[in-house]
């Protein structure tokens, strides 16, 4: 028997320190190193919850491991229990517990709901985020900037992001910073933060975003990043982003002629040039990106290949990096190595900005 | 008219039945054919996200089987599931011959089996539907999803919808008009009482979901734009109208489950159920508060504060009447003599399963925590813990319960345990490490995920389980063709039950009684087993009666011609090119049936 309960109590352990551990490793996405106000109210809220919850766990399992234990039928066991109905008291007790217990729960929460559907206050930082299948872009009113899958924002800022959609439902959501919300189309949904302190003030801080409604094929391949940059280097940045491509090499050169020539600029623009193209994400600070194809590649010589490749080769909706995309391009179109280095060099190294 | 020559066991048999208790049969087994479609769909998902960018499926797969995983388990698995032991059960626990309309049960039957092949008919022309269970709009729209694979989910599921509908209310009037002599409302067994409340949800519930399908189905096809923003609809309506559905839908799940459970455990612990009144109660009020919590699936688009507040409360309030009901439960098997067998751990195992599920559930039931748990894997953890470590597990509780009853056989007790244990180790396995990946931020509905998030430990360890669950699930399968063939031979009494069903015959015969019984109190078996002091009594003689005289419906095959024609009548609306001829054939052979159906002798 004590061997037993040392076996159970080891494994209790175990399985505690385990999921202790699962839960608060420090990984892109983790909802428990929140950053920001609002994030640490909710895990508040989750902390309440969850030891209330507990207690419910054990006031239920304890009883019921016990009765299972100590009411099993023995061999031999022929006795015919006292045949209890029902006890008034006792199921009164466990409706008003439970009622008492979620009012402990249930009024945090309407403390959080309640700031939250709060009007944020006018002149707040605006950032417009628009989904796209499945990319993201970011449109600064104010700063007369647009950019694509990465959002830069000034550290302890409050910002007021407005989420629409240009096609179908997407769902905004940096878990480190707070809840999530839904981007609907015909509809303008409200967000605010006050971003977080930098921790890094050279590369910036980075946060990772995912789409959480399903949006189709590569719903999946949907993430974005979030840069949290000291006020005077946002400022910087603001400054450069929307500056034209300084085009130093012969590479270069021929990469921003594939560019304009091939069909690149009807769907993507950069500022300064000829690329005016709607559809696809703007390429203005391409060269800054860390990641391609909204998270999905590397932004390195390997990622852009890769891309490019599989994009031209691949049937639409069949494509291997990201399908679905509409970056699809007719049967007869070639595009050789040679240019995707050229395209590269451009998009890569033309298109940075220093700040 | 009366009509005893020996029953016909043939195929035709089967395909014009119209007796309660092979409709059942027909019920469980189409079921257990989705669950097996199901399961071998989840198992792909689980295969593909074993590790980090795998591409054992192509995008497009995962999402069909996202899609069809959800879709299959809930409307062609747990709820036909459910139907077999409504169909089975109902009229023998409530002393009746007969389901009050034994044409209209084939006819539940039939619309739902062709139903489920036209939602499944997708296969066959690689369209399978992709966009959820929940179909949001406006990504079904033609404009989003140009194939036809949307049409299929939504006209399959009309179809199989209808089917529900008219099930319910056939088992609503059963339940009100056909009870036997003494058995009053309050001294229904449990499991008749939660059937009851869930016809209900059933029929109320159901109407949403049918407009919400025309709708959608108006869009695609005569460009309404009830749900395109574009020309002037809402996308957001259609999240009410499913939710409006698709909530009460989760308790039209759980609520037989808890009906089952709570005939198993009362019977081994040899007991009767704890405060009966008061789970009848509560299930009453989880149904109506089932009605009032829709919006909790929709925390996150911008309801407002104010509906926010009210969708937290009424979600937390319906914890009350669950909660209760655990504690009835565990009461029930305090202080008695508890039989361990197969039917009995599932029974005790959804007790368990289902109060994890419950406790997490009280978790997203308040909005700013929901906004972190919303769409990931937590949510996918705390629902599968309710649907399937809890109804799951209670209906395969009532399989292994009622199996002897049905067949006269016993389900070969040695597969099930192992079988049980497979389960309940392959399900925690699977779904308990989930909680850890929704908290750490794995979305759902991903067909991949990128190998610097961190996620690649717990999909491995999940996968491992669900093949775990897979092992189990094919030896369930060989246990039912073993035992059906070589089962041990069951008495009619083999657990000492408590209810009616246990009065007569395994099987019972086509009549169930053959003298209308006569009921005095609660668990009115028991009583005639056992005096108060627990004394065994002796059963009085049974009467003898004359077979020939019990009349019976006749055999119909009006009700399968009638689910073909209406099937093809809702296929043709969306098939190319001839669609329209096979409508009007459609059509034409349910009016046909219909007036066969009028003027057949019954």
């Amino acid at each position: 028997m004590v061997s037993l309960v040392r076996v159970f109590k080891v494994a209790l352990f175990f399985i505690l320190s385990l999921g202790f551990t699962a839960c608060f490793e420090k990984l892109p996405m983790s909802t428990a190193h929140v950053v920001t106000e609002w994030g640490h109210e909710i895990n508040h809220v989750y902390l309440i919850t969850t030891v209330i919850t507990c207690l419910i766990f054990v006031a239920v399992a304890v009883p019921f491991c016990y009765a299972l234990w100590k009411f099993r039928e023995k061999p031999g066991d022929t006795r015919i229990p006292v045949q209890v109905r029902g006890n008034h008291k006792l199921e009164i007790l466990w409706t008003l517990i439970p009622v008492v217990l979620l009012i402990f729960i249930f009024l945090p929460s309407l403390e959080i709901i309640m700031k939250r559907g709060a009007e944020p206050p006018a002149g707040t930082f605006t950032i417009e985020v628009i989904g796209h299948q499945w990319w993201w872009e970011f449109r600064y009113p104010d700063l007369g900037i647009v950019t694509a899958n990465e959002l830069y924002v000034p550290e302890k800022t409050p910002i007021l992001l407005k989420l629409k959609s240009a096609d179908v439902i997407h769902a905004f959501w940096i878990p480190r910073w707070g809840g999530k919300m839904d981007m609907l189309p015909g509809v303008t949904n409200l967000l605010t933060y006050t971003t977080p302190a930098v921790e890094d003030p050279i590369r910036g801080d980075y946060y990772q975003g995912h789409c959480t409604e399903l949006c189709g094929l590569s719903h999946a391949r949907m993430r974005y990043e979030a840069i949290v940059l000291p006020k005077e280097r946002f400022d910087q940045w603001a400054k450069t982003a929307m500056n034209p491509p300084l085009v130093a090499s012969a590479l270069e050169k021929k990469g921003q002629e594939l560019f304009m020539t091939k069909t690149c600029f009807t769907c993507h623009a950069i500022a300064g040039t000829t690329a005016k193209g709607q559809i696809g994400p703007d390429l203005t600070n391409f060269g800054n990106r860390r990641m391609l194809a909204s998270g999905t590649l590397h932004n390195d010589t390997k990622g852009f290949h890769n891309w490019l490749r599989d994009s031209v080769d691949s049937k639409p909706d069949y494509q291997n990096v990201k399908p679905g995309s509409l970056m699809v391009f007719a049967e007869n179109f070639v595009l050789t190595d040679e240019d995707i280095k050229a395209l590269q060099a451009y998009l890569q190294h033309s298109t940075a900005k220093t700040f | 008219m009366s009509n005893h020559s020996a029953p016909n066991t043939g195929l035709w048999g089967w395909i014009t039945t119209v007796d309660h208790k092979k409709i059942a049969i027909l019920y469980a087994l189409s079921s257990l054919f989705f669950f097996f479609l199901g399961g071998v769909e989840a198992m792909i998902m689980r295969t593909q996200l074993i590790i980090p960018n795998n591409d054992f499926v192509t995008a497009r797969t995962f999402n069909s089987m996202v899609t069809m995983h959800g879709t299959t388990m809930i409307f062609l698995v747990v709820m036909p599931l459910s139907s077999a032991f409504f169909n089975f059960l109902i009229p023998i626990m409530i002393g009746a011959r007969d389901v009050a309309f034994p044409r209209l049960n084939a006819l539940s039957f039939w619309i739902f089996f062709f139903g489920g092949i036209l939602l499944n008919a997708g296969y066959f022309i690689n369209e399978v539907p992709r966009q959820g269970w929940f179909g949001y709009a406006n990504l079904t729209d033609r404009q989003y999803t140009p194939d036809l694979s949307v049409d299929f989910w939504a006209m399959g599921l009309q179809v199989v919808g209808l089917a529900s509908l008219i099930a319910s209310i056939n088992f609503f009037v059963t339940i009100m008009n056909m009870r036997c002599k003494g058995m009053t409302l309050l001294k229904m067994p449990m499991f008749v009482w939660t059937s009851l409340v869930t016809q209900v949800l059933l029929f109320l519930a159901l109407p949403v979901i049918t407009v919400a399908l025309v709708m959608i189905t108006f869009d695609r096809h005569f460009g309404t734009g009830f749900f395109n923003p574009g020309a002037g609809g809402s996308v957001i309506l259609w999240q009410h109208l499913f939710w409006v559905f698709g909530h009460p839908e989760v308790y039209i799940l759980i609520l037989p489950a808890m009906g089952i459970v709570s005939e198993i455990l009362p019977t081994f612990s040899k007991k009767p159920l704890f405060g009966y009144s008061v789970m009848v109660y509560s299930s009453c009020a989880i149904g109506f508060l089932g009605f009032a919590v829709w919006a909790h699936h929709m925390f996150t688009t911008g309801l407002g504060p104010w509906a926010t507040t009210f969708f937290t409360a009424a979600t937390m309030l319906i914890a009350v009447p669950t909660g209760v009901k655990i504690f009835n439960w565990i009461s029930t098997v305090w202080g008695g003599r508890i039989h361990f067998n197969t039917a009995s751990l599932f029974g005790l195992s959804f007790v368990a399963m289902f109060t994890f599920g419950g406790l997490s559930g009280i978790m997203h039931s308040s909005a700013p925590i929901d906004t972190q748990h919303q769409d990931t894997y937590f949510v996918v953890a705390h629902f599968h813990y309710v649907l399937y470590g809890g109804a799951v597990m209670g209906l395969f509780g009532g399989v292994f319960y009622w199996f002897p009853k049905v067949t006269g056989r016993f389900l070969h007790e040695g597969m099930g345990k192992v079988q049980f244990w497979l389960f309940m180790i392959g399900f925690n396995v699977t779904f308990f490490p989930m909680h850890f990946l929704g908290v750490q931020g794995m979305p759902r509905r991903n067909y991949t995920y990128a190998a610097d998030q961190g996620w690649d430990l717990w999909n491995l360890v999940a996968t491992l389980g669900a093949y775990t669950t897979a092992i189990g699930g094919l030896l369930f399968f060989y246990n039912l063709f073993y035992s059906i063939k070589r089962g041990a031979l069951a008495p009619a009494d083999p657990w000492d039950g408590r209810t009616l069903e246990w009065t007569i015959p395994s099987p019972p015969p086509e009549y169930n009684f053959g003298i209308e019984p006569v009921v005095k109190n609660l668990d009115d078996f028991w009583h005639q087993k056992y005096d108060e002091q627990g004394q065994r009594l002796s059963l009085p003689a049974k009467a003898s009666y004359d077979p020939h005289s019990i009349h019976l419906p006749n055999p119909s095959y009006w009700p399968i011609c009638l689910a073909a024609g209406l099937t093809l009548g809702a296929a043709g609306f969306f098939i190319k090119g001839f669609g329209l001829y096979v409508s009007l054939l459609g059509v034409a052979i349910v009016l046909i049936s219909s007036y066969g159906w009028a003027y057949e002798e019954a």
